[in-house]
């Protein structure tokens, strides 16, 4: 099971893998693609979907009849994976450790390389696998790959040819640690990290990231015009004094006696 | 040093028994044994009794050598006995017993009208130290744990012989006294399509790295949040969705 472009040359894919990668250096960093173990719990019947056939490579079976009867079953294997943590929450125990160490009298310089050779300070972060588009059922493959599947990130193969077009597989998210990653390559541009953001704040809170920006900017403007789509009924249009309009939409209800549904 | 042992120094240790030298920690004591701090020493008969009997002349040991501590011995006995009271709950009598004497003699040493030897006194810190992970580890059924026999024999037992590696052997005892239970795992490798890791490797020999460990000082408020605030994201317009009848 090759996946396709895998093998393929560099030509015409290129320019858009030049746009949405940047060689990943210095620490780790949210939307870097490195090879990492993964692993995720399974039902006994160790159920694999088809497009997690590469991830799980492995079965564990953790016999607990002489703990509590509830065996665990596992599936990992070794894959390219893509950093999802944000870049403040592989420092945050640094952070606070530097801060103590300060508090106690160190140096700030010395405080920071204390907490720097301290191994056990940020261990784990978060991650989601690549899994290869044509692994994705057939009749899905054209929205996941613009992106517009909650749970999907999509990237465009890398122009050196280690990895086909993918997605960033959301669904399927596991804690690393950072000691047992290898081999880091690849790390996204920063406007491909800020719609890895968009895609994972979508997928979490599954709702709209600008809904509440939008309301916090109309706060204090006059309502200059309303309008309401007629074909609906639900749907009202409010333009502010600046020009900017916000659309609301009004939950269906149960229409009223008279057969009218009041906005 | 003590009377009961002799530091091997370059090449002479060419010239003794492999089975009267054991590795011993040098001052500063430390638990977990870095190069920097152990010497090999020949063990005393009593060591060298107490290792073959406990786990025969093929495993390494570390009987303590030790210079004086800066607080008196009395006083030093006294924190660590109470210290390890505190954190496991073993009674005087456990301890005295991990430090091979009987409890009248530890209570000798802490009046200060016995003085203990250099080697009771590296029991007593040996112990220390074992009954603070032992506690981390098994909260309040540490003491059991630490006075139940093992494969290996009982921890306290483990101590008074000089042994420092005692993890595996508190975990036997922990078995043993039914604190905790080993579950077996089988491993299968299943028929899976190839992973893109290894064309990646492939690719990346020499060009890949790892992450280095530096960080970036941030704000506290970094790190912070107010819940209160999630109100400002409420779903109240949540629509009714077609739920399954059954999972």
């Amino acid at each position: 099971m090759t996946p396709a472009g895998a093998r393929g040359g560099v030509e015409s894919r290129s320019d858009v893998s030049a746009e949405f990668f940047v060689p990943a250096v210095g620490p780790l960093n949210q939307g870097d693609i490195l090879i990492a173990p993964i692993a995720r719990v399974a039902a006994p019947d160790l159920f694999v979907p088809d497009k997690w056939d590469r991830l799980d490579q492995d079965e564990h079976h953790t016999d607990r009849s002489a703990v509590d009867g509830e065996d665990i079953f596992l599936l990992s294997g070794r894959e390219l994976v893509m950093v999802t943590s944000h870049d403040c929450h592989h420092d945050k125990e640094w952070n606070t450790e530097v801060r103590r160490l300060v508090r106690a009298g160190e140096a700030q310089e010395d405080a920071e390389t204390i907490a720097e050779a301290n191994t056990s300070l940020d261990r784990n972060f978060h991650a989601s696998p690549l899994v290869p588009l044509t692994d994705c059922p057939a009749d899905h493959q054209g929205n996941l790959r613009a992106g517009k599947v909650v749970g999907y990130f999509p990237i465009p193969a890398s122009s050196d040819g280690s990895f086909p077009d993918c997605v960033v597989d959301l669904t399927y998210r596991c804690t690393v640690d950072r000691l047992a990653i290898s081999n880091r390559r690849w790390c996204l541009s920063q406007s491909a990290r800020d719609r890895l953001r968009y895609a994972i704040a979508r997928f979490d809170s599954f709702r709209s990231v600008e809904l509440s920006e939008q309301l916090e900017s109309a706060i204090g403007r006059e309502i200059t015009d309303v309008q309401v789509d007629k074909g609906s009924g639900i749907r009202v249009t409010l333009t502010l004094d600046d020009g900017t309009t916000l659309d609301l939409v009004q939950p269906p209800a149960e229409p009223e006696p008279g057969g009218r549904t009041h906005l | 040093m003590t009377a009961h042992t002799r530091i091997i120094r370059g090449k002479d240790i060419l010239d003794t028994d492999p089975a009267s030298l054991i590795v011993a920690p040098i001052e500063p004591f430390s638990w977990s044994g870095t190069s920097a701090h152990i010497c090999v020493i020949a063990a005393s008969p009593w060591v060298s009794e107490t290792r073959t009997q406990i786990l025969g002349a093929d495993r390494t040991s570390w009987p303590a050598t030790f210079n004086e501590p800066s607080a008196s011995k009395s006083e030093e006995v006294e924190r660590l006995r109470d210290e390890i009271s505190n954190s496991c709950g073993l009674s005087r009598q456990d301890i005295a017993r991990a430090m091979g004497v009987d409890r009248r003699s530890l209570s000798g040493f802490v009046s200060g009208e016995i003085q203990p030897t250099p080697e009771r006194l590296a029991l007593l810190r040996v112990l220390a130290d074992v009954a603070t992970w032992t506690a981390e580890r098994f909260g309040k059924r540490a003491r059991e744990v630490l006075t139940a026999d093992g494969e290996q024999g009982c921890p306290l037992d483990l101590v008074a012989a000089g042994l420092t590696d005692l993890h595996g052997a508190v975990e036997a005892a922990a078995h043993a006294a039914g604190v905790i239970a080993r579950a077996p795992v089988t491993i299968r490798h299943r028929k899976h399509g190839e992973p893109l890791y290894l064309r990646a490797r492939e690719v990346w020999i020499g060009r890949a790295d790892l992450p280095t460990r530096a960080g970036v000082l941030r704000d506290p408020d970094v790190y912070e949040q107010d819940l209160a605030e999630a109100a400002a994201t409420s779903d109240t317009r949540g629509r009714a969705r077609r739920r399954r009848k059954s999972i």
